[in-house]
């Protein structure tokens, strides 16, 4: 009997949770954050230019992978469905260990990632791969792209110094929104 | 009691109406068709965030955030640990704690393992955790990481009920100034300070240092429980970076404490026990170093050495202990399919406990070393499903060659979903204590008048204590406002350490009496079965709630003529229900509210406990918060009366933190 609960007072405890379950169903939210970081990496692709030796042709999918436990989920297959970019249809690739990155031009690093961040940075390391996090101070600890929040709104960072490196180029539209670091 | 509660209440129902404000919705916007500016002004919700760590992990974690412990207004590492499911933690005195996970909880807890940034903590003398001992600035936390259930397999010996790692930032993080002040009724102060900078490009450091004095609690009779206490603590650490591949971490820490402790004197000669009340020295350093290498294809190695030297000092013990470390990792990918890693370690330990004609070992001082490996693969089955084998080899001085395997298989259906389960055999192996200790802990009387001296005496043959334990677990997160977590266990414990009576012997002096030996054995089990749940709920970007529910309960051998067994200490049933809301004006209003049901083993009343914090930070540098903890009821007890600690009252606090960044 012990094993069961059999005391007033913890029913009360359940009380306020209850109520505000109730109170959810009636409150209006803000759009789901990643939402919006899908709708970013889809401008990033858009402002961000990639040597032509990049691309197979000129019509091979500009491929966009996502490292982790995908938070994107359907948003980003919405957000690029039909979409090209100066030719370039957009794909989205969810990436396991040990896939060959190199066939990316975009990288998406879920912070689930945490650990193996600093692994896969340096495993894209000599390629024309734009990185993108989310985990804090990712454009300063080597990354290209890091989101971060203020005011309940999604920033970025751009560390110009890595994007050059990789011959990539940033557009000055891009490099204007951001803060830039590195 | 019942005023505080409603008040509690009231603070939750306003919570719903300041939550009611809708934010502009952006789900009927197309983000898509917007400009990349005006995607710079959606607001979002940011909610979930912490459940998508470890969300498809195969083992039953929860991870405490700087947020978390910033939020609880917890001043103490086993503080913010209360309200984990599946951790029991209660405050003995003023001074110690008693913290397990899934039973087996006491001051000398010993089937956990507890690390800072992987430096293992507990004591190697017992296998247990001194937690007055330990601490850190807890605003250089970075998170805390509580798995609970074995862990052998990667982590090695001593995980069997669980791990804590509680990891700091990196002192690239930790740039500029920092100084907390606190003040309150039962603590009379905490003072804390870090500077930081960087060091060249590519270095950076922190250093830091506090004080804390906590005043004595009572006794349940009203008198002093002489547990005041005061420790003084610094430390430094420092990381550097050579390119992106390669990187350097150096740390090191001291404290010194001094300790009030009431311990027992058995003597042979009326009155059979004294109290001591003196105060102890507690003192010790560390130094770790960490570096790590990335390789092309997601390969890691990385090497870890520390040095830990600690000596506590009271009249029962002069005990002193030095440990060196040294471990080597290797992780790396096959072929997108096998996630593996690899690991050799060594440790070399050097205990030394001073005679004393109540506590001592034999030989006084002496040398163990633990050689491990261990091999794990992660195996990608299928897209979604990832199956986990691996285990831990391990030679020690005490029992020699021990192996403890794991089978983990994890299915992602969808992003929303995990299901997982687990089998791990895993051990607590014999410590120094266990086979070659001598204590005195108990003065009687024959019905003849003869006086009985009862010692606890070590066992040369002591074998380690098995576990097998069979886990189930599921996670979801159905939306980013909802999570949940549920873990069902059965332990199946062999070979727990219980006391055998030996032979009694006639000792002529100082006074006639008679020696009953007791003899540590390997003669208890027990089977532990439970249930562990979490409700995170985040219904707006201001505010959030978790629940968790922890459900614990056993199945064990009796005592038998001539064996006494170790109780389990833990209560059936525990409820932790918190609240964080972000209020006008910079307010922060906390809310923990805990239940725990009786401690039977302990006789320790049911207890709740109501923590509040109201924090205001006007700016990103200044916090100002108010802690109330314990508030529903005068004083509290949260443990008994176990193996040399004395319990006291926990009385209601109130306490002041203030907090600049610069």
């Amino acid at each position: 009997m012990a094993f069961l609960i059999n005391k007033n007072s913890v029913k009360l405890i359940w009380l306020p949770f209850i109520l505000a379950c109730l109170s959810s169903v009636v409150s209006a939210d803000g759009a789901r954050e990643y939402e919006v970081k899908a709708a970013f990496l889809i401008n990033f692709a858009r402002y961000v230019e990639w040597p032509d030796s990049s691309f197979e042709s000129a019509d091979s999918p500009l491929v966009i992978g996502i490292v982790g436990r995908d938070p994107l989920g359907v948003s980003l297959d919405a957000a690029a469905k039909g979409k090209t970019i100066s030719g370039h249809p957009i794909a989205i690739h969810r990436l396991h260990w040990g896939d060959n990155l190199k066939t990316c031009q975009i990288i998406f690093i879920a912070s689930t990632e945490r650990e193996k961040m600093n692994a896969l940075i340096s495993g894209t390391r000599g390629a024309p791969i734009l990185l993108v996090g989310e985990h804090a101070g990712f454009a300063r600890k080597g990354g290209m792209i890091g989101f971060y929040m203020e005011q309940d709104r999604v920033r970025f960072e751009i560390n110009v110094e890595m994007i050059k490196k990789e011959k990539l180029t940033a557009s000055s539209r891009l490099l204007g929104l951001a803060k830039i670091v590195g | 009691m019942k005023a505080a509660f409603a008040i509690s209440l009231l603070f939750l129902f306003r919570s719903i109406s300041i939550l009611a404000d809708p934010i502009v919705s952006a789900n009927t916007i197309n983000l898509e068709q917007m400009d990349i500016e005006d995607l710079m002004k959606v607001e979002v919700t940011t909610s979930g965030r912490k459940a998508q760590q470890n969300f498809s992990v195969p083992a039953a974690i929860t991870v405490i955030t700087q947020e978390d412990i910033r939020r609880s207004g917890a001043n103490s590492i086993p503080e913010a640990l209360r309200g984990v499911p599946g951790v029991d933690v209660a405050r003995i005195n003023a001074n110690q704690w008693a913290v397990s996970i899934r039973g087996f909880n006491g001051r000398f807890a010993d089937k956990l393992l507890v690390m800072i940034n992987g430096r293992s903590i507990y004591s190697n003398y017992f296998s247990g955790v001194f937690w007055e001992e330990q601490d850190v600035l807890l605003p250089d936390v970075e998170r805390i990481e509580v798995i609970r259930g074995p862990g052998g397999t990667l982590w090695g010996a001593n995980a069997v009920n669980g791990i804590i790692n509680i990891i700091t930032k990196s002192s690239s993080d930790t740039k500029g100034d920092l100084v907390q002040v606190s003040a309150g009724n039962e603590q009379s102060g905490t003072y804390g300070f870090r500077h930081g900078g960087g060091i060249g490009k590519k270095g950076s450091f922190r250093i830091w240092g506090s004080f804390t004095g906590i005043g004595a609690s009572v006794t349940p009779a009203g008198d002093s429980a002489h547990d005041g206490w005061s420790s003084l603590r610094g430390g430094f650490r420092s990381d550097w970076k050579s390119g992106e591949e390669e990187s350097f971490t150096l740390e090191g820490n001291l404290f010194h404490n001094r300790v009030e402790e009431m311990l027992p004197i058995i003597s042979l000669t009326p009155p059979e026990l004294k109290i001591s009340d003196k105060t102890s020295p507690m003192k010790g350093y560390d130094l770790q170093g960490r570096w790590t290498k990335h390789f092309a294809n997601q390969a890691e190695i990385s090497i870890q050495a520390f040095v830990d030297s600690n000596s506590m000092t009271n009249f029962l013990a002069d005990l002193k202990s030095n440990t060196f470390d040294l471990d080597v990792q290797h992780r790396f990918a096959v072929q997108g399919q096998h996630f593996v890693m690899l690991g050799v370690g060594y440790r070399h330990i050097h205990n030394r406990l001073d005679a004393n004609a109540d506590y001592y070992s034999i030989p006084p001082s002496a040398d163990y070393n633990l050689f491990n490996s261990f091999i794990q693969d992660e195996i990608l089955l299928k897209k979604n499903v990832k199956l986990t084998v691996g285990s831990k080899f391990e030679h020690n001085s005490f029992t020699g060659f021990e192996w403890q395997p794991s089978v983990r298989i994890a299915c992602t259906p969808d992003q929303k979903h995990t299901l997982w389960a687990a089998f791990t055999r895993s051990l607590r192996t014999v410590a120094q204590a266990d086979t070659n200790s001598h204590a005195n802990f108990g003065v009687g009387l024959a019905p003849d008048g003869t006086t009985l001296l009862y010692t606890s005496n070590g066992n040369p043959n002591l074998q380690a204590q098995v576990v097998q334990s069979y886990e189930l677990g599921y996670r979801m997160e159905t939306s980013s406002q909802l999570m949940a977590d549920f873990t069902a266990f059965y332990n199946h414990y062999r070979k727990v350490r219980a006391i055998n009576d030996g032979i009694p012997f006639f000792d002529p002096s100082p006074v006639p009496h008679v020696v009953v030996p007791l003899y540590f054995s390997n003669s208890f089990g027990a089977d532990t079965f439970g249930l562990e749940s979490t409700l995170h709920w985040k219904p707006t970007s201001k505010w959030s709630t978790n629940l968790s529910w922890t459900l614990l309960s056993d199945v064990r051998d009796g005592e038998r003529a001539g064996i006494h067994v170790e109780t389990l200490n833990y209560p059936h049933n525990q409820i932790s229900l918190k609240s964080h809301l972000d209020l006008p004006n910079h307010f922060e209003l906390d809310t923990s509210l805990y239940w725990t049901s009786r401690i039977n083993d302990l006789a320790v009343p049911s207890n709740t406990r109501l923590d509040c914090r109201l924090g205001w930070r006007p700016s990103s540098s200044f916090e100002l918060s108010l802690v109330g903890q314990n508030l529903l009821t005068n004083h509290t007890q949260e443990f008994g009366f176990f193996d040399l600690t004395n319990n006291s009252i926990i009385q209601r606090s109130v306490s002041g933190i203030a907090t600049w960044h610069f």
